[in-house]
């Protein structure tokens, strides 16, 4: 338990980089996603889901580690802004490691045997919001709004690309073929890319406010 | 009826050492504004200019101007008059050595000539208002410093209240108090900046959040930075500020 000051700041440090930390290890999983689904890399699927319950361990550590300094240090300004700031993103980050978790699930579960023009679509997706999540990850540990903003531009485009697995999906639907077998859990691992994206929006919206105070445009206290 | 307050360009010397520089700053009425910083730096003494307390003390040299609502209060301004209308409240409690009916007696006694009805009426309603009455309606003629520390404060701040003054200074009026204590005047605080514009000086920051809407950073006796109080905690603008906040101070 923490009681010092010199502790406290210790802690406060740790918890920057354990955001970072926590970051990168979603990076990766979707990065194992996008080989299991392109190469067909099964290994790197299982690399993400047996990391999933140490994932899991590290981000509750840290949701208690956020707990515990407002509890007991009452942290404010930059330190308030931060331990707020991490407690929201890490929480966007589980759901898209969970996400990540899923799609490799579903990779070694069933025969995905993924049309090429598909998989590339889906390997595009899964490129696309690894950067988005690296983007936003990077922007909370530097500052920089600029790179957090970036974000926001990208999402268009994976949502471009979802809508054309979509209409892809349909394609093989109507016409019968051997990939309509699978197409649900196609369209279900791009929905889950798309919604990655969102996510990744939401850590850019924290890092935003942990650099300015500033949430959506809505700054704390301005309407008292 | 609240009041306003302001000082503008205010410096402040003991002899050859200069405690305050160049502070300009607006105090609402009928709102709480919570002056921090670390000891000695100059808000205290500050908060003393308000009702020129500060008279007092030899070598002391007060150079700007001190407003309540738009009249200079160093500026052939009734210090008396002055202190009707921005009442005091210090750190450590101190009921006159005289009845708990005549501390809160003692100030429209001498400010105006009320019947007895008239005194008896203030004496509860004051009362009433800082929450003692139920406590010591029983006892209104035991001494003032046969009271609890809690209750003691809360007396002086009756005590300040009955001459219906338009500001209300308090200096750390909870840093001798137990937390219940502590609670009981931050409620009163609130409550009474409706009427009564309050101003005080704490160390503790979670007080300043909790009861002031605006609050003002001090630093070897200058106003760092003043702001409403949830922006000044959460994105401070000034860098000492932040590090005082974060106590990474020094």
């Amino acid at each position: 338990m923490i009681k010092t000051r010199s502790a406290y700041t210790k802690q406060i440090k740790q918890l920057d980089g354990h955001v970072s930390v926590i970051g990168q290890a979603v990076v990766e999983d979707i990065e194992n996603t996008a080989k299991a689904i392109g190469d067909g890399n099964k290994d790197a699927a299982q690399e993400t889901i047996d990391g999933h319950d140490s994932f899991e361990r590290l981000h509750r550590n840290v949701e208690d580690t956020c707990m515990t300094l407002m509890l007991l240090q009452q942290p404010m300004a930059s330190d308030l802004r931060l331990v707020t700031a991490s407690f929201r993103a890490i929480s966007d980050l589980a759901r898209i490691d969970e996400m990540a978790y899923e799609t490799a699930l579903l990779t070694e579960e069933i025969d995905l045997t993924v049309p090429k023009e598909l998989a590339d679509l889906l390997v595009s997706m899964a490129d696309k919001a690894a950067t988005m999540v690296r983007q936003a990850v990077v922007s909370f540990g530097n500052g920089d709004v600029t790179d957090a903003e970036k974000v926001f531009e990208e999402d268009d485009s994976l949502d471009a690309l979802y809508e054309q697995v979509r209409v892809k999906v349909i394609e093989y639907l109507k016409n019968g073929t051997e990939s309509a077998t699978a197409a649900p859990e196609f369209l279900s691992v791009a929905k889950y890319f798309e919604r990655m994206g969102d996510h990744a929006q939401s850590v850019a919206d924290w890092s935003i406010f942990r650099a300015t105070g500033s949430y959506r445009g809505r700054t704390m206290g301005e309407n008292d | 009826m609240a009041e306003s307050m302001s000082v503008k360009d205010l410096n402040l010397y003991y002899g050859d050492h200069q405690a305050l520089k160049d502070i300009t700053l607006d105090m609402p009425a009928g709102k709480v504004t919570a002056f921090i910083g670390p000891s000695g730096c100059g808000k205290s003494t500050l908060l003393r200019c308000l009702n020129r307390m500060n008279d007092r003390i030899e070598g002391c040299r007060v150079e700007g101007t001190v407003k309540l609502g738009d009249t200079d209060v160093y500026e052939n301004y009734d210090v008396y008059e002055l202190r009707r209308r921005v009442g005091m409240v210090f750190q450590k409690p101190n009921p006159f050595p005289l009845s708990i009916y005549d501390n809160v007696a003692y100030g429209p006694r001498h400010h105006g000539k009320p019947s007895k009805a008239e005194l008896d009426q203030i004496v509860e309603t004051t009362l009433t208002d800082v929450g003692l009455w139920d406590e010591v309606k029983d006892k209104l003629d035991h001494s003032g410093l046969s009271l609890s520390g809690g209750q003691a404060q809360r007396l002086c701040i009756a005590r300040a209240l009955a001459v219906n003054p338009g500001v209300l200074l308090m200096d750390e009026p909870t840093s001798a108090l137990d937390p219940i204590s502590t609670g009981l005047v931050e409620e009163l605080a609130v409550k009474v900046a409706k009427e009564h514009t309050v101003i005080i000086v704490t160390h503790n920051m979670q007080q300043a959040t909790r009861i002031s809407s605006k609050c003002a950073f001090f630093y070897l006796g200058e106003l760092v930075e003043a702001a409403p109080t949830a922006q000044l905690f959460s994105t401070p603008k000034d860098k000492r500020t932040e590090d005082y906040l974060t106590g990474r101070f020094g």
